[in-house]
């Protein structure tokens, strides 16, 4: 649940900064701000999809299973 | 007195049965145990239950011959989709037997399996209308399938085939989308189906944070009993489950109760699966979608912003090319305009001298004219004031001591007077 709602969330945040961004009612500085942001929340949507970090994670647990 | 042995009364018994019951029945009634013998014979225990379905008041023992049985059975199974099992509702066409140590049975000649089916048929409408009276029906439906769906509880048996394909499907997908699944086991088949599914379903209730969707998937190729997933109690509580039911049971015939409850219906596992792995497809894709988006849009903007820049440097450049040039064309303007204007004013100056010029000429000569006239007008007065003309005319001036006389008493007696002639003087003495 909680994964879920931030997923959702996020995506609709990164909804809204295109749209600002498509009727240019960000100006330059904001813009840095938002695409800080924007590309922070992809970041973070796609690891949920693919949960590389929970991958990794379980591939180094399983190697240390493995060496004891 | 009398008697008989128990094999001579059965005998009796037979005898009569044979004899005068040797029509054939078509019998209505509840499969209430099914089993095949090692030699392919089916045993039945036939029941009939009370109205209110709670009594049993009659039962019987009846058997389908090897050489018929398997004919019956598929016949029945692809008319109705379901399995010959206990808990149908049956119409068998018998005819009666009797054995001394047996007693009596039924032999089981034809099945009429459309009576099955529409015992099956009537019985899920019957159910659904009563979830639909509770209110309950279409509960699960309403839930929002969540936009992710990644986290999956599944109830089906370990060794059920659709429980394999379906855990490959999902964990073999292409893109490499992360689920997490644990099976609650349960019995897809059998007696206990509707007690295992139930305490699944509630164990899967106490951890129901960590949980997208509840996925119950059988499979299995052969025509099973499917009859069982059309339990009342399952599906009240499959409608009242908090988080959305998906169904893949895999069957070929009509939904069953289960299905109708549930929030979303699918054939077969393996769709289950597709239906899973593409919905975290297009989440994906319209992640990609936003994500192009935005770097276009950035593109975009920065392209505006930089052209705009370019723009303004360009017109600097060149309003700073000409700025001095355009002063001077100014100065040069004004200056020429001050010029003309000068020129035009000397001009008329020059002009309105000449006409003054002229003027005075004019006037000038206009005067000296007037004086000339005047002087003329003076010379002729005087002319003909002139002494000389007038002594000229005869006359003559008459003086006394140098002084003119005009009147009679300036004379005297005696006095010298001087009379000036036009020639000449003449000296008198007054008489």
């Amino acid at each position: 649940m909680a994964e879920e709602f931030k997923y959702e969330k996020g995506i609709a945040r990164l909804e809204v900064i295109v749209h600002d961004i498509e009727n240019n009612t960000l100006d330059v500085d904001s813009l840095v701000d938002q695409l800080k942001e924007a590309k922070d929340i992809i970041k973070k949507c796609k690891n949920v999809l693919f949960k590389v970090e929970e991958e990794l994670k379980k591939v180094s647990d399983s190697e240390e299973d493995e060496v004891k | 007195m009398e008697n008989l042995s128990l094999y001579e009364l059965n005998n009796i018994v037979r005898e009569v049965i044979e004899i005068n019951l040797t029509e054939k029945y078509w019998v209505r009634a509840e499969l209430s145990d099914v089993r095949v013998s090692q030699k392919g014979h089916c045993f039945i225990e036939l029941i009939e239950k009370d109205d209110l379905g709670n009594m049993i008041i009659a039962k019987a023992r009846a058997v389908i011959m090897r050489n018929i049985y398997p004919l019956l059975r598929l016949n029945f199974e692809e008319t109705t989709g379901q399995a010959f099992v206990a808990g149908l509702k049956v119409l068998l066409q018998v005819s009666l037997s009797f054995s001394e140590v047996y007693g009596y049975s039924l032999i089981v000649e034809d099945i009429d399996p459309k009576y099955t089916l529409g015992s099956i048929v009537q019985r899920r409408e019957e159910i659904w209308k009563q979830l639909q009276q509770e209110g309950v029906a279409e509960m699960n439906k309403e839930l929002p399938l969540p936009l992710l769906i990644q986290r999956i509880a599944i109830i089906s048996s370990p060794t059920a085939a659709g429980y394999e394909d379906f855990c490959n499907q999902i964990d073999n997908n292409i893109q490499g989308f992360h689920f997490v699944y644990q099976l609650f086991p349960a019995m897809m088949q059998g007696d206990e189906v509707e007690k295992t599914m139930v305490a699944a379903l509630e164990k899967i209730a106490t951890e129901i944070d960590n949980w997208d969707v509840v996925v119950i998937i059988r499979g299995g190729g052969a025509v099973s009993d499917l009859n069982v997933f059309d339990s009342y109690v399952i599906a009240n509580n499959c409608a009242q489950f908090p988080i959305p039911v998906l169904t893949g049971i895999g069957h070929e015939r009509d939904k069953c109760i289960l299905d109708m409850v549930a929030n979303s219906y699918f054939k077969t596992p393996t769709a289950v699966a597709s239906f899973l792995v593409e919905r975290m497809q297009n989440a994906y894709s319209h992640l990609q979608d936003l994500e192009l988006s935005l770097y276009n849009n950035m593109e975009d903007f920065l392209d505006e912003n930089k052209k705009n820049l370019k723009q303004l440097i360009q017109r600097l450049e060149i309003i700073s090319h000409s700025y001095v040039p355009n002063l001077i064309s100014k100065l040069d303007y004004i200056y020429e305009n001050i010029r003309s204007s000068m020129v035009h004013r000397l001009e008329l100056q020059g002009i309105r001298l000449l006409t003054l010029e002229k003027g005075v000429q004019n006037m000038v000569e206009q005067r000296l004219n007037q004086e000339n006239k005047h002087l003329q007008l003076l010379e002729s007065v005087l002319k003909a004031y002139n002494p000389e003309n007038i002594l000229k005319q005869g006359y003559s001036i008459t003086l006394k001591d140098g002084k003119v006389v005009k009147d009679i008493s300036q004379v005297k007696p005696g006095d010298v007077l001087e009379t000036r002639l036009k020639k000449g003087k003449i000296q008198s003495i007054v008489k």
